[in-house]
């Protein structure tokens, strides 16, 4: 797509670009209803005082130019596009499955994520333009150019397909699971705005995480869809979730904890010091592939007696980011040593053109409970 | 908001971190006819629509005159929160008042609240005190559905379930089970 835009100005100017993006992504304004897009801050709950790190103590920045140096600033930069960007993406992802829900509830509440999401993204915007005067508004500018079915977003997970219902409830599930890491972990942020930007979206996550893991507990009590498809699409998103965390040794974690701009998951609660500030990302990832066994464990509880349960595929398996990239991992963490090569055990545990055949059947059928068990 | 009923703070707080508790509590009375209701509500809304919220929620079922059901259905549709002015245009129908109306409003339209004594009594125990009446008053079903607003706005993310449940029916869903505690 040619891209005409100028740099955004004001806020306003950006408003007027994100009208833009609706009319390309093809949603339609009508739709919100009373949803409202505003910036929201939730001062009343963030600490006052730097948390972790170097300047822990200090208080919190509320200006950019409390902000200690450039490099600080830089990555304040990077993580608020990152994040933003993972917003709009989303929204590009699932546009298309409004026209196919299975309910009218359903439908409304993919409108409803859709619209939040947005707000998320327009969120990260108003940060960027508020705060991070020219840099910020090429950054906002470009969130709105980069493009889910392009295959441009920042980071896996947001370039995948979400082709149909039940990818939708496996991502939000599991993806969007991992959004809450993240806004968790900005949420103890040295730098006032972006932490009290996280509480709102926090509160708007937690009906997005309700709906997928309902969702996956109604199609698994149905029992229309097979199991074995449900398994490989876990397959498929599970690892892009673990990506998410980003690398193990990674500096730039490392760096943001130093100086106290990204958390632990867990910071509020975990008394003991860091250890090693090289392992942060494991560290969080691990929390999260707890948190994520114990949901399956739940779907789990739906599923008929005899038939096999549905499992969180390993750490190690299917990786496109850190040292096990490349490598021959099975679902269940084994190495692999099988007959004939990788790529085929690979084409059998992730998604195959068959399911997506059996799942247009299940669709034509009663493929999910009106309600969880 | 200047207007801004005046929350007892400290209890305010004390309910917050207690909210997922309590709404599971005031859930379990109601999980299967609620969670059936949200996902067979469709359009078009059919006349019957009305008894099964009823039959959920153990209310008494309005006596409907002829095309006076179809009506009441077709305005409470046309309404979008959280404007509720055209609810004193309904005709009057015997055992149609506020709380049973907002329970059709509340399937029709998810962010309307459910209005019930139990509510009331939440608001109250909160330091705002709310009339439970029977009559369709806009005023105070506007007075309430704005104390749930705030409510909405204030509560701290971590005292929020994840569930496939508006956050209207998690406040007010706490709140009625709160209210209910002697
Ligand atoms: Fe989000
Ligand atoms: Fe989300």
């Amino acid at each position: 797509m040619a891209v005409t835009a100028s740099l955004p100005s004001t806020f306003d100017d950006w408003i007027g670009q994100f009208g833009d993006w609706q009319r390309k992504v093809g949603f339609d304004t009508a739709w919100l209803g009373d949803y409202k897009f505003e910036a929201k801050y939730d001062f009343e709950n963030v600490k006052p005082t730097i948390e972790f790190g170097d300047y822990a103590g200090k208080p919190k920045w509320e200006r950019p130019l409390q902000i200690p140096h450039q490099n600080i600033r830089d990555a304040l930069l990077h993580l608020i596009t990152v994040q933003g960007d993972t917003e709009f993406a989303s929204v590009e992802q699932q546009r298309h499955l409004l026209t196919s829900a299975p309910t009218e509830y359903d439908r409304k509440s993919a409108l409803r994520i859709m619209a939040e999401e947005q707000r998320h993204g327009w969120q990260m915007c108003h940060l960027l333009m508020t705060y991070f005067g020219k840099e910020g508004a090429i950054e906002a500018k470009k969130l709105l150019e980069r493009n889910a079915n392009d295959g441009n977003r920042l980071l896996g997970s947001f370039n995948e397909p979400t082709k149909n219902w039940l990818d939708f409830f496996v991502f939000t599930q599991f993806v969007d699971r991992d959004g809450k890491y993240q806004l968790k972990m900005l949420s103890h942020s040295a730098f006032k705005p972006l932490a009290a930007s996280m509480g709102p979206m926090l509160k708007e996550e937690s009906f997005h995480l309700g709906t997928g893991s309902n969702g996956l507990r109604r199609i698994v009590k149905q029992d229309t869809i097979p199991l074995p498809v449900l398994q490989r699409a876990f397959n498929r998103w599970i690892p892009t979730a673990f990506d998410l965390f980003g690398k193990d040794g990674s500096t730039s974690s490392e760096w943001a904890y130093v100086w106290g701009i990204k958390g632990r998951y867990d910071e509020d609660t975990n008394t003991s010091p860091v250890t090693d500030k090289r392992m942060l990302n494991a560290y969080n990832r691990d929390l999260y592939r707890q948190e994520i066994v114990r949901e399956v464990e739940i779907i789990n509880k739906s599923v008929a007696p005899g038939k096999p349960k549905l499992i969180v595929p390993d750490g190690k398996f299917h990786r496109a980011i850190g040292e096990h990239v490349g490598q021959e991992w099975t679902v269940d963490g084994q190495p692999w040593k099988g007959k004939g090569s990788y790529a085929d055990y690979l084409g059998s545990v992730l998604p195959t053109k068959e399911d997506d055949a059996v799942l247009a059947e299940c669709f034509k059928q009663e493929w999910i409970a009106a309600k969880a068990a | 908001m200047d207007d801004a009923p005046g929350f007892d703070e400290a209890a305010l707080h004390a309910f917050f971190e207690r909210v997922p508790v309590l709404f599971r509590k005031a859930q379990a009375t109601v999980h299967e006819p609620y969670q059936f209701l949200l996902y067979h509500v469709e359009h078009p809304l059919a006349e019957s629509t009305t008894d099964a919220i009823e039959s959920g929620f153990g209310l008494a079922h309005p006596m409907w005159n002829p095309g006076s059901r179809r009506s009441a259905i077709e305005l409470l549709d046309h309404l979008r929160y959280p404007d509720i002015g055209a609810i004193a245009d309904l005709r009057s129908i015997a055992g149609m008042n506020l709380s049973v109306l907002s329970h059709y409003l509340h399937f029709f339209h998810h962010a309307y609240p459910i209005y019930d004594k139990a509510s009331c009594k939440g608001l109250e125990k909160l330091g705002v005190p709310m009339p439970y009446t029977l009559v369709r008053d806009r005023d105070i079903y506007g007075l309430y559905i704005r104390a749930i607003e705030e409510l909405k706005e204030r509560i701290p993310f971590w005292c929020v379930p994840e569930t496939n449940v508006y956050l209207t029916r998690i406040v007010q869903g706490a709140l009625a089970a709160y209210g209910a505690e002697a």
